[in-house]
């Protein structure tokens, strides 16, 4: 548990570090690790989202100020630290292995993230009008896709058998 | 957190973030999207198109039956027929009272298609006739965008009885037995152990049973009779009724007597019933043999305290079930008045074995030892035997059992002085 609030702690301390000398606005950086024990501690994943929200928040702050560094690396750390606290809340038994290959999946995705959106700012494109609106048409689509996609249906379709204990009657 | 949710609160973030950068025309936030946006974008692709668990679930018992405090081995395994799953909680729920003696009913893992996952573990089941839950699982895909969490049906039974003591020196004398031989003395003569009376010699009878003395004394051939030993109908009432005993623990004890009664009279040959009385009527009727025993001892399997209105008092126990001339062997702590019931039954011509718990002796081993427990306990016990010197001098036969003690030497203590 408590590494997961050190992982959240270390989210809204990148994502906030601008804010540092700012006086009574560096103690918003407490927000996500204390929200990420609230969801331990309490077995409630929405505190989890809030935390997410909130250091997304914290990073847009960043981001504004211009300092962009900080605020991608406490977004990714913030993407981290949702996804293994979810991890943690469903299976809290996880550890070992187990947990490392989580770990390894979700940085690794939020690693690509990470390149993209550095690789963003350096991207030089002309887009004419119609081309602008394609794309702009192209995203909501994506965007309806995934809804749709998240929508469907997720029956078990399991099957389960009988109790196939031998009868060996004792005493 | 569900994975449909989770999609939900990402595109909510993204659309945040996006629609931030456009109204602050700040195009940094933009750039944050995008980390969120591949998240978003490659769980869903992994959690796949048509995702549905195809799981198959076998839980297998080391036994079927057992006594009150044997173990038991479980083993599930959950075998994956889908698609590869990236993390499984699977978790046999077991029923309340349940103690895990080694092993974890719970299992986290992963399940690549064709694959098994297994739970070992042993447990101590309490008394009763268990029907086991369904094996609960959650599952989630890569990144956690599609999730399932729900129990498959793995329907089983499992049957713990309660333990009995082997009884020894249990004599019944009801007012009428049956025509087949047992060991509840008739009232008349004939082959036995117990001496009865003496008649005058006929022709046929055995040589061997001639009593010379009588002989001596009046001239004439007599031959002994000896008490005719025979089955008898007998109906072991245990009492649940929830104000009688005060802790649960003592009803365990009870029913420990009620099966070693039910067992020691079977045995010996009787036709054995039960009744349960207390928040419900249950009741077997009385029958012989080992397929009789395991539907008595079931019954008692199930026994639980409870209380209703029309229960409260041993008033309104139906004597239908019990037949004329019949033993009733009624377990129970008893409760106020209930000493009335047993005098009328006993006049009504039933014969009464009553066997006692003692509720005092159990009770203040749970509670500490001061002098204010030590004198009330004195005063209850005062109560109580005086109530009992009253059904003793009726005629009925009572055994008061200290808990703490086996009951087969304290009941044939107390039965030895009723010889």
């Amino acid at each position: 548990m408590s590494w997961l609030v050190g992982l959240w702690g270390a989210a809204g301390l990148v994502a906030g570090w601008p804010l540092w000398q700012t006086g009574p606005g560096a103690l918003l950086i407490l927000g996500p690790p204390a929200l990420g024990w609230i969801s331990r501690r309490w077995n409630w994943p929405q505190a989890s989202a809030w935390a997410l929200a909130w250091t997304l928040g914290l990073s847009g702050w960043a981001g504004s100020l211009g300092e962009l560094g900080p605020a991608l690396g406490g977004t990714a750390l913030a993407l981290v630290s949702w996804d293994l606290n979810l991890v943690a809340l469903r299976a809290p038994g996880l550890r070992g292995k187990l947990l490392l290959l989580q770990l390894v999946q979700v940085a690794g995705v939020t690693g690509a993230g990470l390149v993209l959106a550095w690789a963003a700012p350096r991207l030089r494109l002309a887009l004419p009008f119609w081309g602008l609106v394609g794309l702009g048409c192209l995203s909501w689509s994506l965007v309806l896709a995934l809804i749709w996609l998240a929508r469907r249906d997720q029956s078990p379709g399991g099957a389960a058998s009988g109790n196939r204990s031998s009868p060996t009657p004792t005493g | 957190m569900a994975g449909r949710r989770k999609v939900l609160i990402e595109l909510g973030l993204v659309v945040a973030l996006v629609g931030a950068g456009q109204l602050a025309r700040q195009p940094q936030l933009l750039v944050l999207a995008i980390p969120l946006l591949v998240h978003l974008t490659v769980g869903l692709i992994w959690s796949g198109r048509e995702w549905r668990p195809q799981l198959e679930v076998v839980r297998r018992l080391s036994a079927q039956r057992l006594l009150v405090g044997e173990e038991l081995g479980v083993e599930v395994r959950v075998r994956n027929r889908g698609r590869g799953l990236d993390l499984v909680v699977v978790e046999d729920p077991l029923p309340a009272g349940w103690e895990v003696v080694d092993g974890s009913p719970k299992e986290v893992g992963r399940l690549p298609p064709g694959e098994s996952l297994f739970l070992h573990y042993r447990v101590r089941p309490r008394r009763g006739v268990h029907q086991l839950p369904g094996v609960r699982l959650r599952l989630q895909t890569p990144l956690g965008f599609t999730t399932w969490e729900g129990e498959l049906a793995c329907p089983g039974e499992l049957v713990v009885l309660p333990r009995w003591e082997r009884l020894r020196g249990l004599s019944i004398k009801p007012p009428r037995t049956l025509v087949a031989a047992g060991t509840a003395r008739a009232n008349r003569g004939g082959v036995g152990t117990e001496f009865f009376g003496v008649r005058e010699y006929l022709p046929g009878d055995e040589p061997r049973r001639i009593n010379w003395k009588a002989l001596a004394r009046w001239d004439r051939l007599a031959v002994n009779l000896y008490q005719e030993e025979r089955a008898a109908e007998v109906m072991v009432v245990l009492d649940v009724r929830t104000p009688a005993y005060g802790h649960e623990g003592l009803l365990e004890h009870a029913v420990r007597a009620a099966a070693s009664l039910v067992h020691c009279l079977l045995r010996e040959g009787h036709r054995v019933g039960l009744l349960l009385y207390g928040r419900y009527l249950a009741w077997q009727l009385p029958g012989m043999g080992k397929k009789q025993q395991e539907k008595l001892l079931r019954l008692l399997a199930q026994a639980r305290l409870g209380i209703t209105h029309a229960f409260s008092r041993l008033h309104h126990l139906p004597t239908r079930f019990f037949p004329p001339g019949s033993q009733i062997a009624l377990v129970s702590p008893l409760l106020p008045g209930d000493e009335e019931w047993i005098g009328h039954a006993h006049a009504r011509g039933y014969a009464v074995l009553l066997v006692i718990p003692d509720p005092i002796a159990f009770q203040r081993e749970l509670l500490p030892p001061t002098p204010e427990s030590e004198l009330a306990g004195r005063i209850l016990s005062l109560e109580r035997r005086a109530v009992l010197r009253r059904l003793v001098g009726a005629g009925i036969q009572v055994v008061e059992w200290d808990v703490r003690e086996p009951l087969a030497p304290q009941l044939a203590a107390a039965l030895g002085r009723w010889r």
